[in-house]
């Protein structure tokens, strides 16, 4: 008993670890140790939200003032300085929530998934703690290996459960990101040699950074900016999506879109700007000479908005629509990032939760409907509003808080990332804001082709409403939906005073 | 009747308005003006499936305690010179340590806001319940005023929001709601086209008042109207240079463009028709169109700033409100004449705002709420009767079957044409008046011309759709138009829901104008100043020699024209042959009934060019991005096949290979040591 | 002795095998070349840690001996295994990893 005792005691001073351990915990479960599906399924879910519960616990231990805390540190190799080290800031531990609130959601709706589901389960809970695992790791080298090893689960998801062309989509978004891990595997190397860091402790490469020369800055940001960019994903390295998503099972591209592309995002906020603070200086805003004095990232960011939404446009089937879409709010993601100041970057890491449950949502929603119909074209539906109701309308909810209709938590980010970015570059906020027009343009003449006009054919007037199972299961992003868009109060808290240490480095104070 | 307090009427200058944050009263519960309809939108569409139709009370009951507590709020308004600023919760605060954006859910209280709050939830709930009769039937019948409650909810966030950004989330979901009810009959495809033109065409415009708040925030760090500290963007609008005042106003004016349905926006109006009459009333004609106007009232202190920009507006107002009248002179769809009307009269507010006439764009807001709103209504009425059928051309005499449809529109129409003294009169008359005094001589000669044409359309309207011989027959087969296929034709007046709210807007639209602001600095003008921009400073041109009697005979002489000339092209002939009678033919008249081409123009641009465009983009995403991807692989793939020759198979070749490169590396690192 | 003197016999045993791998065509003979260089190489471990009196060189050279004879139980039985399907153990007359 007294070990139990002292195992209980020691719970809330290792919060950040369980959140990573129980979902492997479950992945090894549900994949190795039982054989009935039904008890995988339970497993699954009860550790999904036990995990999630463990990061509430967490949310409400946390001091928004207070910089990284709630550190574990496990010893790893000492040979090179790589322990296994944890811990939040505000930033991170958003995203964190955000994974372990979908992940219950996910399981759910992977429930009748009847092809191999012990397996299938395994992937998702090892995926979730490997991206909290990211989100949370303090030490470069871990975080590079969880970076990384998210690959595998993923390539599995979409190679075996996906659909026709599925070969091909894993390829390519095995070799997409790979390649962009390489890269940033050789920037990893790189610092802690020049830097001479004496460990890969995130400090310590910090403060190995500061010996670095503007030129090695600009390889270096280079290197990490490519790994990070291809997640995001941000034109152009961002053709590995719209197959990705088109392949993957419904659960895989609600993770996909929701959970994974933030790893790019976080990566940027978190060591692209503070380990090359001159670099990102000059690129962000254009403050160099020559090459150097045009905003790159944020020319980048702006034609992944335009050019998403204008592709986005054309799409016969709705998951590369949506898949498209992504390339477009993401691209909002990094303008806020990049504009380097407290409003847009603080919006930026906000946005991302915010198109974690709205694209989430819409990839469930469109998911409800392959499973009734067995098709994604656009053009297979028609006047569906009649036939289902309830699904029209929160399918509508849901469009209306991607193209960022105020009051919905679309708006209360990316009208922050507008307005904070207007006051450093200008143009790049108002050509920005036509995103917003173009979203209202792809969607709405999507949701007009799907659920207005006339009920014709068969298949349409034979398609069933959401049963109680998927209305639960959309509940819960519905209200947070609104929650955030009325009162996104709670989330700023959290989020800014680390932004606003990550901005001080960058401005070198 | 609204009766002005008289300490804020004895017509001295007036001074700007105090601003405090309110604690008492009705106005420390204004919150709830807005917050209960959209309780009501929740309320109703959850209880939707179980009470049937009877939900319907429901969101009728609030619109009508809105009202109640807007009267209430009205009421200590009226007696002080006083803004009320009611803070409610934070929205975004972003001033952290270094200093961001931040916005509060907070309201404004003045008298703009309590002008605006009665006409949204005076009108809102007259057509509440007029809708019980018009939508009887209808398999969606709670759900249409679930719809309603939403848009109410959405105008009252956008009058009362004490910052451009609250302004703005009302803005949008006006837009939503629009959207919805546009949309409400979705069966027909059209009606979906409809509402996305009007959602997008609003966005663009949108685009533009967003951007008017990055640049706000940038010269006043604040989105606030007022503050308690004067530190308010309205307060504070002297410290932008004349080229910021002017590039915010044109921003703010693209926004108003888009809501209001000015040029080059206003494509979507007429087509919103396709949403059920008594959304064209509340939303298309007395409301929601008109937030633009409300919106450029309400920063008018920025506009004060640049007369250039100013003149832009007035221009502005002046060109659409001539085009769309004469598009009207030769629409047959009653529905669409008045969407074009309303186009034309919004055109009159924004003129008016141009030439320094804020009071008076705001009054004419009101008395147009009144009888467009009635108009609407009326047509409504006479779609009800006639098998929804909207074309003017199958009606004709309808004055014996529905007398009080027949009697009020007749307000209505000498209303709008200008007819002292009914409402339009004033309104319209006294920002032509100002116009003229401001030096915009111009502008009031194209005021003067439209008014002609209002009043010839109206009279073609009304002569169409009341007056002369049926051109059609009782009991009549005739495909009804709202999808109940067949039915006989039976015209009839409408049950009392429905001409109640007829008979309150007429008496409305006869009084109101005399009632309000009988003179041109009348009590309305004197009590709305302190909320309004001040045009003492402006330098306008010098004005001509014509004088107000002048001024107000011109107008009353342009009403006379316009109704005489209508009355003598389609009142004193028979029109028994349809559409043959129209007196013009021709390329003019082909002109005017294709809308001077505008749609088409759109549509070749957007979905030609756009749509050529945007598919040019997905090709090059799909043969030049991915293809370089492919291209990549394959080049690998190519490699490989030129790499495996060297592959051959024999342990001795690769062991020779092995040893040489041992050797090879073992050379490199002893010559490395040395 | 010199520590040189090991090393010469060391090295003189290497290029023996080495030599041997690289010439020879049959694969027991191939076989045996290997174990030699193994050896060669064991031979230099024992030899620099008596010179260094640490245990390490030991205990890597029994390492290696484990480890090299398990790979002789297992080459053997491949190399029995090609002589019964091939019916020779010319090392050229393999080629099966072609294409």
């Amino acid at each position: 008993m007294g070990f139990v005792g002292e195992f209980i005691r020691t719970i809330p001073d290792n919060l950040v670890a369980l959140c990573v351990a129980i979902p492997l915990l479950g992945a090894v479960f549900a994949g190795l140790l039982t054989e009935s599906d039904d008890t995988a399924r339970w497993g699954a879910l009860g550790a999904t939200l036990l995990t999630f519960v463990a990061s509430v616990v967490l949310l409400l231990d946390f001091d928004p003032a207070a910089g990284v805390q709630a550190v574990d540190t496990l010893p790893w190799i000492p040979a090179l300085g790589a322990n296994l080290v944890f811990g939040v800031d505000g930033i991170s531990l958003v995203l964190v929530l955000l994974t372990t609130f979908l992940m219950p959601l996910i399981v759910v709706a992977a429930w009748d998934h009847s092809d191999n589901i012990r397996g299938y389960l395994a992937a998702f809970l090892a995926l979730e703690a490997a991206v909290i695992g990211v989100f949370t790791a303090q030490d470069l080298l871990v975080f590079y290996v969880l970076f990384e090893f998210t690959l595998v689960p993923m390539y599995l998801i979409i190679g075996i459960w996906g659909g026709a062309n599925r070969r091909y989509a894993a390829i390519k978004f095995f070799l997409y990101t790979l390649l962009g891990g390489l890269v940033l595997l050789l920037g990893v190397l790189y610092l802690y040699q020049a830097g001479g860091a004496q460990s890969f402790a995130y400090d310590d490469l910090v403060a190995a950074a500061q010996g670095l020369t503007l030129v090695e800055q600009r390889w270096l940001f280079g290197a990490f900016f490519l790994a990070f960019a291809v997640k995001v994903p941000l034109f152009p390295v961002h053709t590995w999506l719209p197959d990705a998503h088109t392949e993957a099972p419904t659960a895989g591209s609600v993770f996909l879109a929701a959970i994974m592309l933030k790893l790019g995002g976080y990566g940027l906020v978190r060591y692209c700007l503070t380990l090359f603070p001159d670099a990102t200086r000059e690129l962000a805003l254009g403050t160099g000479e020559g090459f150097f004095s045009v905003p790159w990232m944020l020319v980048l960011a702006v034609i992944g908005i335009l050019y998403g939404a204008i592709v986005a446009l054309v799409q016969p089937d709705f998951k590369k629509l949506v898949a498209y879409s992504s390339v477009s709010h993401m691209g909002f993601v990094v303008l806020g990032i990049f504009a380097l100041n407290s409003t847009a970057t603080s919006a930026g890491v906000v946005q991302m939760v915010n198109h974690g449950l709205s694209t989430g949502a819409l990839f469930l929603l469109i998911g409800f409907l392959y499973d009734r119909r067995h098709t994604r074209e656009i053009a297979a539906f028609g006047g569906l509003a009649k036939q289902v109701p309830i699904y029209a309308g929160l399918f509508l909810v849901v469009v209306m808080s991607s193209l960022a209709l105020p009051g919905l938590n679309g708006f209360v980010g990316e009208f922050p990332i507008l307005l904070g970015t207007f006051q450093e570059v200008p143009w790049a906020a108002v050509l920005g804001s036509f995103g917003a027009v173009l979203a209202a343009l792809y969607l709405l003449w999507a949701y007009q082709r799907m659920f207005q006009g006339p009920l014709e054919g068969a298949d349409n007037e034979a398609t069933t409403d959401l049963t109680t199972r998927e209305i639960g299961i959309m509940v819960p992003l519905i209200v947070l939906i609104v929650a955030i868009g009325v009162y996104p109060q709670p989330l700023y808290d959290l989020v800014q005073p680390s932004v606003d240490g990550v901005l001080a480095a960058v401005n070198g104070q | 009747m609204l009766v002005l307090a008289t300490e804020a009427a004895d017509g001295a200058e007036a001074a700007a308005n105090a601003v405090v944050q309110a604690t008492s009263g009705a106005i420390a519960l204004a919150w709830l003006i807005p917050v209960l309809p959209l309780l009501g939108f929740v309320v109703t569409l959850a209880l939707n499936r179980t009470l049937k139709d009877r939900v319907a009370w429901i969101p009728t009951a609030i619109a009508g305690v809105t009202f109640a507590l807007s009267v209430l709020v009205f009421l200590q308004v009226r007696g002080e010179q006083a803004a009320y600023v009611v803070d409610l919760a934070t929205f975004i605060d972003l001033s952290g340590d270094v200093g961001g954006f931040t916005v509060r859910w907070s309201l404004l209280v003045d008298q703009l806001t309590a002008v605006m709050l009665l006409v949204v939830t005076g009108v809102g709930t007259l057509v509440h319940a007029y809708s019980w009769g018009y939508m009887r039937g209808d398999s969606r019948f709670g759900r249409f005023f679930a719809y309603l409650n939403l848009f109410m909810g959405s105008m009252l966030v956008l009058v009362l929001g004490s910052s451009l950004l609250v302004l703005f989330v009302g803005w949008e979901g006006v837009g939503l709601s629009s959207y919805l009810l546009i949309g409400f009959w979705f069966e027909d495809i059209a009606n979906g086209v409809a509402a996305k033109k009007a959602f997008i065409a609003n966005r663009i415009g949108d685009v533009s008042l967003m951007v008017a708040m990055y640049y706000a925030f940038s010269q006043f760090g604040t989105l606030d109207f007022y503050t308690a500290d004067h530190s308010g963007m309205l307060e504070q609008a002297g410290v932008v240079t004349a080229g910021g005042a002017l590039l915010l106003a044109l921003l703010l004016l693209g926004g108003a463009a888009g809501k209001s349905a000015q040029l080059p926006l206003f494509v979507w109006l007429p087509d919103a028709m396709a949403g059920p009459t008594p959304v064209s009333a509340l939303m298309h004609a007395a409301t929601m169109v008109t937030a633009g106007v409300y919106l450029l009232v309400r920063t008018s202190p920025i506009l004060v700033q640049s007369l250039d920009a100013m003149t832009v507006v007035a221009w502005i107002g002046a060109i659409t409100a001539l085009l769309a009248a004469l598009i009207a002179l030769r629409q047959d769809d009653i529905k669409k004449i008045l969407a074009y009307s309303t186009v034309s009269q919004l055109g009159y507010m924004v003129l008016g705002i141009g030439v320094g006439a804020f009071a008076e764009g705001i009054f004419h807001l009101v008395t147009h709420a009144f009888f467009k709103g009635l108009l609407f209504l009326a047509a409504g009425s006479v779609m009800h009767a006639m098998a929804n059928q909207t074309d003017a051309w199958r009606m004709g005499g309808l004055r014996k079957a529905m007398p009080i449809t027949f009697w009020t529109s007749a307000v209505a129409v000498l209303a709008i044409a200008g007819v002292p003294p009914l409402s339009g009169f004033f309104s319209k008359d006294q920002i032509l008046t100002t116009a003229y005094e401001h030096g915009f001589t111009a502008i009031w000669a194209i005021g003067i011309l439209t008014a002609v044409l209002t009043a010839f359309y109206m009279t073609r309207w009304f002569v169409l759709i009341f007056l002369g011989e049926p051109r059609w027959t009782e009991g009549q087969q005739v495909l009804d138009a709202h999808g109940h296929g067949m039915v006989d034709l039976h015209p009839h007046e409408s049950p009392s829901s429905m001409t109640t709210p007829l008979v309150v807007l007429a008496a409305l639209s006869a009084v109101a104008g005399a009632v309000l602001n009988f003179t041109h600095h009348g009590p309305f003008w004197t009590w709305l100043q302190p909320a309004v921009g001040d045009v003492e400073g402006l330098a306008f041109a010098e004005h001509g020699t014509l004088g107000e009697p002048a001024l107000i005979a011109i107008s009353i002489v342009a009403a006379a024209v316009g109704i005489a000339g209508g009355w003598l092209v389609y009142g004193r002939r028979s029109m028994a042959d349809g559409k043959r009678m129209e007196p013009l033919r021709g390329p003019v008249a082909e002109l005017l009934e294709r809308k001077f081409f505008v749609d088409e123009a759109y549509e070749s641009v957007l979905t030609g060019f756009g749509g050529w465009f945007a598919q040019r983009s997905a090709d090059f995403d799909r043969v030049v991005i991915d293809g370089a991807v492919n291209g990549t692989g394959r080049s690998s793939t190519a490699f490989g096949a030129v790499a495996r020759r060297v592959q051959t198979g024999l342990v001795r070749g690769y062991l020779a290979g092995f040893v040489l490169g041992v050797v090879v590396l073992a050379g490199v690192l002893i010559l490395q040591v040395r | 002795m010199p520590i040189g003197a090991y090393y010469l016999v060391a090295a003189v045993l290497f290029a023996t095998g080495l030599v041997g791998v690289l010439i020879r065509r049959n694969l027991i003979v191939l076989f045996m070349c290997v174990e030699l260089m193994l050896n060669a190489v064991n031979l230099t471990l024992v030899a620099a840690a008596r010179m260094w009196g640490g245990p390490d060189g030991q205990v890597f050279v029994f390492f290696v001996i484990v480890v090299a004879a398990a790979e002789v139980v297992v080459g053997l039985a491949l190399i029995v295994n090609i002589f019964f399907r091939r019916g020779t153990l010319d090392v050229d007359a393999q080629h099966l990893l072609r294409n």
